[in-house]
Order: C-alpha cells, then sequence, then structure tokens
C-alpha cells in the first residue's frame, strides 16, 4: 500500500521532535575523560612557552635586523637612488642643467641676431 | 568537578585560547567544559562505542592544544574545527573496522536505567539514537551535526569536505531513512 503524503510529513515533523529531544539530553562529560583533556593540555601548555610555533623566517630575520617596514622603504630608496646617480652622466652631478659641456650656451640661442645685423646696416 | 561555573563566560572560545597560549592555568579546564561535551555527543553517535567516542574526544582536544599558538582568529569557529577534526578521527575509525562485518559491530551502549523506569524523553531519545545506528556513516554524521549539533549546512560541507547541495542530499535521505526506521515505533515513542 502506497503512503500517503501526510504521513511522511507527520513523520518528519515527529523527527524534528525528537531531535528536539536529544538536544536536551547532553552527554555528561566524565571526570576522567575531563581530567585527561586537561593533563594533556597542562603537558602541551609549557612547550608551547618555550617553542613560539611562529619561528621568524630568513627574511622576517633580515627585516627584523634593518628595523622593519619603515627602514627597509628607507633602504630602498637609498639603494635606487645611489643606482641611478652610479650609471647616470657624472657631468649631471656637477651641472644638472647641462645637456652637453662642449656646447655653448651661444649655440642656443636663434641666429636672429645677423638679421639685426642687417636691419642696421640699411 | 567538571560541571562548575564558565568563569570566562563573557570570553569567546577563540580568546580563552589565547588566554590557554598565554600560560593562564584555568583555560584549558574551561575549553574543556565548553567543547568536550558536544563533541562526546557526537562521536557517541557516530562510532557508537562510548570508548572510542571518547578516545577521540582527547584525540581531537589534543590537536587543539598544539595547534592553539596558530589559531587565526575569525578564521573559523573553533567548535566547528574541532567537530571536523572529530569527524576526520571518527571516519578513520569507521574505515579500519570495514573488515569487520556489520553484525560485529557493536550496537550503542544503552547503558541507562530499563525502559519503565525511563522518562518518556528519554525513551525517544534511545530510540532515535538506535535509528541513527542504521544509518550509511556520512548520512549519520550529516544528520547528527545538522539537527542534534545545529551546524549550519556550510558548516557541515567543509567538516564533511562535501558540497552544500551534498549535505542537504544526505540530511534529506537520513530523515527519510529515519522516519522508516522509527515507524514501527511510531505509538511507542509518541511519534
Amino acid at each position: 500500500m502506497t503512503r500517503a503524503h501526510g504521513d511522511d510529513d507527520t513523520e518528519l515533523a515527529g523527527l524534528d521532535a525528537l531531535f528536539e529531544d536529544a538536544k536536551a539530553h547532553p552527554t555528561d562529560l566524565p571526570d576522567s575523560l575531563f581530567g585527561k583533556i586537561v593533563a594533556d593540555a597542562d603537558a602541551v601548555q609549557p612547550q608551547i612557552a618555550t617553542n613560539p610555533q611562529h619561528p621568524q623566517s630568513f627574511w622576517g630575520g633580515v627585516l627584523a635586523a634593518l628595523g622593519g617596514w619603515p627602514a627597509f622603504g628607507s633602504l630602498a630608496t637609498a639603494a635606487v637612488a645611489g643606482l641611478y646617480i652610479g650609471v647616470s652622466d657624472p657631468t649631471l652631478a656637477t651641472n644638472p642643467f647641462s645637456i652637453d659641456p662642449d656646447v655653448e650656451f651661444s649655440e642656443f640661442l636663434s641666429d636672429d641676431s645677423s638679421l639685426f645685423d642687417a636691419e642696421i646696416a640699411q | 568537578m567538571n560541571n562548575t561555573a564558565d568563569p570566562l563566560a563573557d570570553l569567546s572560545d577563540d580568546a580563552v585560547l589565547v588566554l590557554y597560549v598565554n600560560g593562564d592555568a584555568q583555560a584549558a579546564g574551561i575549553l574543556t567544559r565548553r567543547l568536550a561535551p558536544r563533541l562526546l555527543s557526537y562521536t557517541t553517535r557516530i562510532l557508537r562505542d562510548r570508548a572510542e567516542a571518547e578516545d577521540v574526544v582527547q584525540d581531537a582536544m589534543m590537536r587543539l592544544w598544539q595547534m592553539a599558538p596558530k589559531w587565526q582568529q575569525g578564521d573559523a569557529k573553533l567548535s566547528s574545527w574541532l567537530f571536523k577534526v572529530a569527524s576526520n578521527l571518527c571516519t578513520d575509525r569507521l574505515r579500519k573496522r570495514r573488515g569487520v562485518g556489520l553484525d560485529e559491530i557493536a550496537e550503542p551502549v544503552d547503558d541507562t536505567p530499563g525502559a519503565a523506569d525511563k522518562m518518556m524523553q528519554a525513551e525517544r531519545v534511545s530510540a532515535l539514537d538506535a535509528a541513527l545506528a542504521t544509518l550509511p556513516d556520512r548520512q549519520r554524521q550529516a544528520v547528527v551535526l545538522r539537527h542534534i549539533e545545529g551546524l549550519t549546512n556550510p558548516e557541515i560541507a567543509d567538516i564533511l569536505d562535501v558540497s552544500v547541495e551534498a549535505v542537504e542530499s544526505l540530511t534529506a535521505r537520513g530523515k527519510r531513512a529515519l522516519a522508516a526506521s522509527l515507524a514501527p515505533k511510531r505509538e511507542e515513542i509518541g511519534l
């Protein structure tokens, strides 16, 4: 005989009531087990204190030796600046506005002065 | 006794674990009182062997103490993490039993007084536990975690390493199988 849907629903609703009963009957933790668990914890606790679980990595150690991220940032900036100074034209250090030391300033001027001279001649 | 009130009731499990890492002498006992009873209920229902269930709880809690310094607060619930560890330990033990015939696996130990002396509620819980014992392992784990331990489907999916849809399927099939198993006792247990 096929069972009606209603029967299933009733049974499933009854199950929910059973689950609630089970929740209301939690298992008591035996004192013996409680004692074993706490004894384990007490045995592990001193090891945590003496052996930190976050050992510093090699790069972590290097970073710490440099003084942390702020110091590392300054060092990186100085290193980049030093590299630039090293590879760039040394004359820039004495005359940063000059492009070529052999070029005279007058060469940058237009040759309009010749026109000026011509006008005077007239 | 382990039923004393929780002196750190205002603190989360995570916070008490930090106290443990920092050397607090009370923290382990407090966490054990908070977390171990639910674990024991769960492992007893899954393994159907009280001695094995207690071993698994002790083992899971040991892993908690060892993992404590690495615990990232806020990543997950400590209780969910413990259920996951306990589930894996239970699964290992259940797999080892596979060589043993199903008939040789002990039925849940009913160490409560006779039925005549029990309250109806306790009888109903016993009947439920007996019916749970007939479910396949994964269904039993999913049903107990969802409907007795009150975990969410995503939490159970993480614990059992399956999809949320698989959890929904496991719990639905489990409930129908439970209903069928309990049907002959409907009158007796007042379903």
